[in-house]
């Protein structure tokens, strides 16, 4: 029985903003000084090689992540954020894949990247590396969205209403 | 409801033995083995949790609320960090792996090498020596449970073996 209606939809905000949170933090090193800078850098180096040369500069100074993580993120955000606001057919067919499989192909170019790359077959460029990071996030983001999305359906229709407003809300 | 401690700890044995892996590759492989180890590092700190939700739900057969999987992601990371770290200190105790005075001096090399000048390096080294203490497992320990709650989420999200409402957006 439901207990919150509006809960789900909190739930998709609140994750939205743990991961928009996480990115602005990886693009603040270039505009913070050299202690914070050195300390989000150092945050983020489990997560990432931070390597220079394959990193986003701004300001003269390099983000906390690496051109494919850093898409990677951005494409995990902007797929959280955008599909509450598909149509239902849009949502229907998303919901009819296999997510794995889809998450399978959705890496493909990643690996292609990379491998050609490491293989000194082809010179991958920052475009190719945050491009098809970008794709894998988004298909990440979109399937977690989704879920979110199903928890609150399950909760009823009222429920799916407040969590497609929420959602507008805060795309606008 | 299915225990799902097992399924966490195949994640965290997972991530203890490929971190491992990785954190020797880092500091012996070379510049190949650092470019192989930071790519895989970030794989397997997302992939990770994942595998321990898809264990749970392959095993079991059942689908997992988002919140149990944050909740198994976030453990997995945690205890595997936990366990790698430990294994690390020992292999750095009996000289397999350099001590943490040596990895400053890669540090600073590898610093000088990206052409930092000395007052870029400074704070950055002073951070790098306080992250080998307390703060630095504290951060370790942070960074894990939040990558592994994403990456819990994420396989809660794709790996379901229930079955699905077709019409669940009306």
């Amino acid at each position: 029985m439901p207990t919150n209606a509006f809960a789900p939809s909190l739930r998709w905000a609140a994750v939205l903003l743990v991961v928009g949170s996480i990115l602005a933090l990886a693009v603040l090193p270039p505009f913070v000084g050299p202690d914070a800078s050195a300390f989000i850098r150092l945050a983020f180096a489990p997560l990432c090689h931070q390597l220079p040369d394959r990193s986003f500069h701004l300001h003269g100074d390099t983000l906390a992540l690496c051109q494919r993580c850093t898409g990677m993120l951005v494409g995990f955000f902007i797929g959280l954020l955008v599909t509450p606001t598909l149509s239902k057919t849009l949502l229907d067919r998303l919901a009819r894949t296999h997510p794995p499989k889809v998450m399978a192909l959705a890496s493909v170019p990643v690996i292609i990247d990379w491998s050609l790359g490491a293989l000194a077959i082809w010179a991958n460029t920052p475009l190719s590396r945050s491009a098809t990071g970008m794709l894998l996030g988004l298909a990440a983001g979109a399937f977690l969205s989704l879920a979110l999305l199903q928890a609150v359906a399950t909760q009823g229709p009222s429920s799916i209403t407040a969590a497609k407003t929420a959602a507008n809300t805060v795309a606008q | 409801m299915k225990d799902r401690f097992p399924s966490v700890l195949v994640g965290a044995a997972v991530y203890a033995v490929l971190g491992l892996i990785v954190a020797v590759l880092a500091v012996k492989g070379g510049q190949t083995g650092a470019t192989v180890s930071g790519l895989l590092s970030c794989v397997l700190m997302l992939l990770v949790p994942m595998v321990a939700v898809w264990h749970h739900t392959s095993t079991n057969k059942t689908t997992i609320s988002l919140g149990a999987g944050a909740g198994m992601g976030a453990l997995s990371l945690i205890i595997g960090g936990a366990i790698a770290a430990g294994v690390q200190k020992v292999l750095q105790l009996i000289g397999t792996l350099p001590s943490d005075a040596e990895m400053m001096r890669i540090a600073r090399a590898q610093m000088v090498q990206q052409g930092l000048t000395a007052e870029q390096m400074a704070p950055a080294l002073s951070m790098a020596e306080m992250f080998q203490g307390p703060l630095g497992i504290a951060a370790g320990l942070l960074v894990a449970a939040l990558v592994g709650a994403i990456g819990g989420l994420i396989g809660a999200a794709i790996f379901k073996k229930g079955s699905t409402d077709e019409d669940l957006y009306g």
